[in-house]
């Protein structure tokens, strides 16, 4: 009995070990990772395969495999659904609970079920005729004897997958991207205060010189060293709006490398006198 | 009973010793298709180093991924075991080359649109809340809560587990179509071969890997389909003992059917539609048919789902798609009728055409295809006009030529390159069948093999190279507006600076690139055409209550789409921009310098609709060469044409900073000294501005 229901005390076993991975949330992302997906993609609907549809010898291990999958994908879908009818929502709390205790009701279900079944699978002669073989193939199947490194060719071809992902990712990590700096200003709460900010995204270490004028008066020149991924923001107070009329904040970012060149970067905002 | 083997009757074995383990070559094949996807990874890698033998590595790879393993299908020998897991090799590979495609974060269009709806139903546990990027797709929650909730319980962020989702989607897929496949052939070798054609349908290496819905629900609906089969079998043919695998293959249908309608609008429809067309094929074959009863119970469960769901939360779609397919059939007649030319075919939006060597590829696969259609329609008249879901499947194959007419128009190539993740379904099938009977008879020999499995290798890479023009097919520099190639750092950091700057949900507008990467990264509500309206109080006392789609607005209510694109590419900001503002309630514009510099790859730049004087927009500095000419347009000389282009050049270059006027009478340098009225421009990263247009926003 136990050989027969293993799968199911496996799904067991994983669901409520899902469950915690879905709750502790201070886990180690990847062994969060590894104990908590099986709960969404693969145990809700590999245990509601089993309950209902107990008998082993029904499905083979590849379409128990597509249903399985497949059926969880459709239950965390409709779990969803129901669970954005509550006010709580879909949470990993929520979404967690849901699927273990689904899992381990329908293999309980299917524990019941299978009661009264056989144990074993059926033997095969894994050389012999399949359905829907040509006579030569048996023949030609009997010929063949590639097998002879099977695990070693698979392990090969793990480690040649992993070396594409590898390199994949590094020539993704390590390609060329754009260079740039960020310049911004605005006002804050503050009408007659400004934030102006660089950010250096050259891949380099950079000297610049931050201007800022208004009504032809420079409130602010100032020599900046910023390093790649670098920030730096600077509040200035305006002085008070003369003239009655709109006029402009212009901030203007300089390269210290290159000198005589217009301006790098240029920021412009409006002020306006304030109403009676 | 095993659902792989429905029909027929078991042979007798022999007693042997196995010597095997059933896996055969696969272990062999699983190297050479590995040592394939890293010469893929290769050729990327050297595509974003923009080095230039990228493609010599690409091409072999995927000739290796491909190729061995078309070639042990072909053959009598491999066991069931080692076909299903040739057909996963491949499938998985095929999915590999799309991850490495862009490994560390989307770059998808519609993936960008999809991490939207992911983030906000992690940020507000709920789903159905509005996506500006593309409004339809919070009506179909599937994917979103699928991601959402890896994300969550694993603690994983929405990339990798989009990745996982569809990871487990290829999964079904590629084990579903072989089962079902063999379900309606009783052949595990026909099922190997059908399952691979089926991979030569445009989208599977890309579209069909990338975190949209239809990638979810395509699998679903997969499945739905063997468990009809396999219903339909049990039905025939199994023991009464079979019931309960019937029953509870019903209700997983009818489970599956329902989350498929809350996932894809038009998987959903087109399950139904093929459920019913078995049904009634069914029906109209009883007397004489040799397979089982159709799925009629499920072609009700199938209509119903979509109609209460379509009626009751999705009715926007009927509006969002209802145009689509209109404007293509419409396209069609009119190409039918000499009413109109084909497109150009193998051009990009740049002008760029298609090597020699992709083109001849591209035509032989539908060559290939259409000869193997035309063997395998004959086979299923002379063999299997008794078997409903093989006749089925022969009607939808059948579709494939009309679909070709609609590639050759421009609305309906999108709807053409759509449909082929359905319709190689029916065509992975037919074919095989045809060739199976004709050409695999007993042991083929090396000749045939070769020839075949070219043929097979032939319509997988040139379906692939149909469904993507080279820049979407490698990673590599900036183009613009090129999806995945216009996806780089500076768009990126703008995004997260306006975010973390600006706060979210403030309403911009941005180019067709940019805008994606405002509405996720950003979490900003970009304003579209499609997805924005509001109440033209000025023709008609409206009822002011006009919806977010326009699609919905019957003319009566007066809701206009708010053209948010001419803020972009209107070379003036007069009144009429100024009142898109006001009616759009537009704050910011983001405005990227790039958009100047050349045509767009996918032929828009902000939206669909940019056509001058009946051609498409060109925004192209005329002072850049294009398309290895000098700069200007061909023949026009530096005469007037000439002038006014490079001074609508100059103003929408400047418009943001400048009044024309100003700049052209007082002589301001303009990318020092900018400064239009009201107008802030509170971010400058070099190729990208913000402006703050809020004080247009606010009045007229």
């Amino acid at each position: 009995m136990f050989r027969r229901n293993l799968d199911l005390l496996l799904v067991v076993g994983l669901a409520l070990a899902g469950l915690l991975a879905g709750l502790l949330t201070g886990l180690y992302p990847i062994i969060r990772g590894i104990f908590s997906i099986p709960l969404l993609i693969a145990l809700p609907g590999y245990a509601l395969t089993a309950a209902l549809i107990p008998d082993r010898q029904s499905l083979g291990r590849t379409e128990r495999t597509v249903l399985g999958v497949g059926m969880s994908i459709v239950l965390v879908i409709l779990a969803g659904l129901l669970l954005n009818l509550l006010p709580v929502g879909i949470t990993n709390v929520t979404m967690s609970v849901s699927l273990a205790v689904f899992s381990l009701v329908a293999s309980a279900i299917g524990l019941v079920r299978r009661r009264g079944q056989r144990d074993q699978d059926p033997a095969t002669d894994l050389d012999g005729p399949e359905v829907g073989d040509i006579p030569e193939a048996v023949a030609g199947r009997r010929r063949e004897r590639p097998n002879g490194y099977g695990p070693e060719f698979l392990a090969l071809a793990v480690i040649l997958t992993v070396a594409a992902v590898f390199v994949g990712v590094l020539g993704a990590v390590r390609a060329p991207s754009t260079q740039f700096t960020q310049f911004w200003l605005l006002t804050g709460s503050d009408p007659n205060v400004i934030q102006v900010g660089i950010r250096d995204e050259e891949g380099q270490q950079m000297q610049y010189r931050i201007e800022v004028e208004t009504q032809g008066q420079v409130l602010r020149s100032t020599e900046i060293d910023l390093g790649q991924g670098e920030d730096t923001l600077q509040t200035i107070k305006l002085p008070a709006l003369t003239g009655g009329l709109a006029a402009t904040v212009t901030a203007r970012l300089f390269r210290i490398d290159q000198p005589g060149a217009p301006a790098y970067r240029t920021t412009l905002i409006w002020r306006y006198p304030a109403k009676a | 009973m095993s659902l792989a083997a429905p029909a027929e009757p078991a042979l007798e074995t022999t007693p042997i010793r196995p010597a095997g383990d059933g896996l055969g070559w696969l272990p062999r094949l699983a190297c050479i298709t590995a040592f394939g996807v890293l010469l893929v990874a290769m050729g990327y890698s050297l595509s974003r180093f923009s080095v230039g033998s990228f493609q010599a590595l690409y091409y072999p790879g995927l000739l290796l991924v491909i190729g061995p393993n078309v070639i042990r299908l072909l053959r009598p020998e491999p066991r069931r075991s080692e076909r299903i897991g040739l057909v996963l090799i491949l499938g998985g590979a095929l999915y590999l080359v799309k991850i490495l495609h862009d490994p560390l974060a989307y770059t998808f269009s519609d993936e960008f649109i999809q991490l939207r709806n992911v983030l906000d139903v992690i940020g507000s546990n709920h789903l159905f809340t509005r996506n500006p990027l593309l409004p339809t797709t919070t009506y179909y929650p599937g994917l979103q809560t699928v991601t959402a909730s890896i994300a969550d319980v694993s603690g994983l962020g929405p990339f990798p587990s989009g990745i996982i989702v569809l990871g487990a989607g290829r999964l079904i897929l590629t084990l579903g179509i072989y089962i079902f496949f063999e379900v309606a052939g009783r052949s595990p070798r026909l099922a190997g071969l059908a399952a691979v054609l089926y991979m030569a349908n445009p989208n599977f290496i890309f579209f069909g890997a990338q975190v949209a819905y239809e990638s979810l629900a395509l699998p679903l609906a997969v499945m739905v389909l063997l468990i009809a089969a396999a219903r339909s079998g049990i039905a025939a043919f199994g023991d009464p003992a079979d019931r309960s695998l019937r029953r509870g293959l019903t209700v997983m249908a009818i489970l599956a059917m329902v989350s498929i309608a809350a996932t894809h609008h038009v998987t959903s429809i087109a399950l139904a539609g093929f459920l019913t067309a078995w049904s009634v094929v069914a029906y109209l074959t009883r007397r004489r048919r040799e397979d089982g009863p159709g799925p009629a119970d499920l072609a009700v469960v199938g209509i119903g789902v979509v109609v209460i769901w379509t009626l009751t939360v999705a009715s926007p779609v009927i509006g969002y798609l209802g145009p689509v397919v209109a404007r293509a059939v419409g396209n069609g007649v009119s190409l039918i009728t000499l009413q109109s030319l084909p497109r150009n075919l193998f051009t990009s939006g740049t002008g760029l055409i298609a090597p020699a060597w992709e083109r001849i590829a591209s035509l032989g696969s539908v060559v290939f295809i259409l000869i193997g259609l035309v063997f395998g329609l004959i086979r299923v008249w002379a063999n299997h006009r008794r078997e409903a879901l093989i006749i089925t499947l022969a009607l939808g194959a059948m579709v494939y030529p009309a679909t070709l007419i609609l590639r050759l128009t421009a609305d309906g190539a999108e709807v053409a390159n759509r449909s082929s993740e359905f319709l190689f379904l029916a065509i992975g099938f037919v074919v095989v069948l045809g060739v199976s009977e004709l050409w695999l008879r007993g042991l083929p020999s090396i000749p045939r093999v070769s020839i075949l499995a070219s043929a097979a290798t032939v319509m997988i890479i040139g379906g692939f190279l149909i469904g993507w023009p080279l820049w979407a097919r490698f990673p590599g520099p900036f183009e613009l507006s090129a999806d995945s190639r216009s996806v780089e750092a500076e768009g990126l950091a703008t995004a997260q600076w306006s975010l973390a700057v600006l706060g979210p949900n403030n309403r911009e507008v941005a180019d067709r690139s940019q805008r994606l990467l405002q509405g996720t990264y950003g979490h900003e509500e970009a304003i579209t055409g499609y997805g924005d309206t509001y109440t033209d109080n000025s023709v008609a006392a409206a009822d002011s209550s006009c919806p977010n789609l326009l699609f919905l607005a019957p003319a009566a209510n007066n809701c206009v789409a708010v053209d948010a694109k001419s803020l972009i590419i209107s070379p003036t900001l007069g009144p009429s921009e100024r009142a898109i503002a006001f009616d759009g309630d537009v704050h910011y514009v983001v405005f990227d310098r790039r958009l100047l510099t050349g045509l767009p790859a996918s032929g828009i730049y902000v939206e669909r609709g940019e056509v001058k004087d009946g051609k498409a927009l060109d925004l192209t500095d005329p002072d850049l060469p294009r398309n290895g000419q000098p700069g200007g347009a061909p023949g026009s000389g530096p005469g007037p044409t000439q002038l006014s282009q490079m001074k609508k050049h100059l103003d929408r270059l400047y418009k943001w900073d400048y009044d024309p006027l100003d700049l052209r009478t007082l002589g301001a340098n303009p990318a020092s000294d900018p400064g239009r009225t009201g107008i802030d421009r509170i971010y400058d990263s070099g190729d990208i501005q913000i402006y703050d247009i809020s004080v247009w926003a606010s009045s007229k």
